[in-house]
């Protein structure tokens, strides 16, 4: 068990993946965002982006608190990755599939988190994926693969809060089953 | 290689597929079937029109192993060619006449060419009346067409692509080696959901799909046929085999609509990612009912998304520690409240 005192869910992914987005989708409140200028134009045309992080949180009736944090996306800023990463409930990758270098950032972000977090469900949403087209997908899964482990890797688009929650509810469920099978 | 000729010529021959009434292995079943599938799905694709009927009318007859030996002394005193279908290599290994299980489709068509030539040298008569053609349905088998695909997989011809038909003419295309599939939005949400009896469709070579209609992913394609063929195991799954996750499926593309049975079939994804586990075990496991594992199992390893595993020893869910933070509640209460909140299928 860890230290942490504060339940929550990572969402991570370059630049213009769509974590604020999903947060947005699932949060009880309009998070906070704590995006600027985004003076890496080279890499993504994108007017602003997080710089820090986002926030939001859902709030059960209970009291409960579930934080749902976005990491930067900017690489500059990747020493956030580990501070919010460490004692998370789980990771939500978001990839762009119509970024050539997808397979890249999937290898790099499994890599990190993987070792933030090793034990903990990892998922990925790959966004904008060519539909119709297996072989992406197939092309992700051999990455995982390469890194000798297994994760669900689901065609999202974040823009829908159905598909948010179905990345929020697989990651709920393995959680479950985890639990289940050590009862 | 064999070549899949267009449907071009009145060639007509007649094979029986024995029933292996006396078989004590269940592959044997499994044998006879697939080799109807591979006959089924090549209907209209090969140079000869084989016509499946009763064995007495039969110039070919197809049996497993285990058919009496005075059987087919009988068949072959009655000028009938043997082909023998055999799930025992020890004995009866694969040979000119005898394919062993599994086979591919292209051994099944290799072994009807060379059958084809031998009756081509010993009668004149190659002309069967199809009138009494007595050609069992495709659609009395709900894994016919699932069959099909797997058929179509296996032989990787992407040069060459396949129609459906139904009553209202041509619905599919799929492409020749499985990977590819088109069809409207109405007939694809009929296959998401099941309503369209893929198995009373007929299935011959034909033309590419108008330009019209998109590509659809072969694994959604394989992903329904499978869960909606049946509710029992299919034929080429064990009860009591272990299997293992290879990958999620994509459930981005192969969710159902219904929340429920959403969250059962990533329940029992997860449960598989944790441990290998027999059908029966993964519905134990995962807290599903046997018919939705069965058919969530099915669906994984037809798509290669499972594979069977050969131990000799169960293998225990692995031992993961939650290094997360737990609820006051317990996580269990907790996540059964988030799932609430967020109405999230099922909450348990």
């Amino acid at each position: 068990m860890s230290a942490a005192e504060e339940l929550k869910i990572v969402f991570t992914g370059p630049m213009g993946a769509g974590k604020t987005t999903a947060i947005a989708a699932v949060s009880d409140v309009p998070p906070v965002s704590t995006e600027m200028r985004n003076h890496d134009q080279a890499s993504f045309a994108k007017a602003a982006t997080t710089v820090a992080l986002d926030l939001g949180h859902i709030g059960l009736d209970d009291g409960t608190i579930v934080r749902l944090y976005g990491t930067p996306g900017q690489e500059r800023f990747s020493f956030m990755w580990e501070i919010l990463g460490r004692g998370s409930m789980g990771v939500i990758l978001l990839l762009d599939g119509s970024n050539p270098d997808v397979l890249a950032e999937l290898r790099k972000y499994a890599t990190v988190f993987r070792g933030i977090a090793p034990e903990q469900p990892f998922i990925v949403g790959l966004g904008r994926a060519r539909p119709g087209d297996d072989e992406q997908l197939d092309d992700c899964a051999a990455v995982l693969k390469s890194l000798h482990f297994s994760a669900p890797i689901f065609s999202v688009d974040v823009r829908r809060r159905e598909d948010v929650l179905l990345l929020i509810e697989t990651l709920l469920t393995s959680l479950e089953v985890r639990e289940q099978d050590l009862s | 290689m064999v070549a899949v000729h267009a449907a071009r010529t009145s060639t007509q021959r007649r094979i029986a597929l024995i029933n292996p009434r006396f078989a004590t292995d269940e592959r044997a079943g499994h044998a006879v079937q697939l080799f109807d599938s591979v006959l089924w799905v090549f209907k209209g694709t090969t140079h000869t029109s084989w016509l499946t009927g009763a064995v007495d009318d039969a110039q070919v007859v197809v049996v497993h192993h285990s058919e009496p030996a005075a059987h087919l002394d009988a068949w072959r005193q009655a000028g009938k060619l043997i082909i023998l279908l055999s799930t025992d290599e020890i004995h009866h290994p694969a040979g000119p006449r005898t394919l062993l299980y599994p086979f591919p489709a292209v051994q099944v068509l290799s072994m009807l060419e060379r059958v084809e030539a031998e009756m081509d040298g010993a009668t004149s008569d190659a002309h069967v009346s199809s009138a009494t053609a007595q050609r069992s349905g495709p659609g009395t088998d709900p894994w016919s067409f699932v069959e099909a695909l797997r058929t179509l997989r296996s032989l990787g011809n992407a040069t060459m692509w396949l129609e459906c038909k139904g009553e209202r003419g041509v619905s599919i295309w799929i492409q020749g080696d499985g990977s590819r599939y088109f069809c409207d939005n109405d007939t694809a949400a009929a296959i998401r959901t099941g309503s369209l009896e893929l198995g009373g469709l007929t299935l011959q070579k034909g033309k590419p799909p108008p330009d019209n209609l998109r590509p659809r992913s072969r694994s959604e394609l394989f992903w329904f046929a499978t869960y909606h063929a049946s509710a029992a195991l299919a034929p080429w799954l064990e009860q009591k085999t272990s299997y293992r996750l290879l990958r999620w499926p994509d459930f981005g593309c192969l969710r159902p609509s219904d929340a429920a049975l959403r969250t059962a079939q990533i329940r029992i994804v997860a449960a598989l990612s944790e441990a290998p586990s027999s059908s029966a075990e993964l519905a134990a496991r995962s807290q599903t009912s046997i018919e939705t594992a069965a058919r969530t199992m099915n669906a994984l390893v037809t798509c290669g998304f499972a594979e069977p595993v050969v131990t000799t020893a169960p293998t225990p869910p692995s031992r993961r520690q939650n290094h997360a933070p737990v609820p006051a509640g317990g996580l269990k209460q907790f996540l059964r409240n988030l799932r609430q909140h967020l109405r999230l299928g099922a909450a348990r």
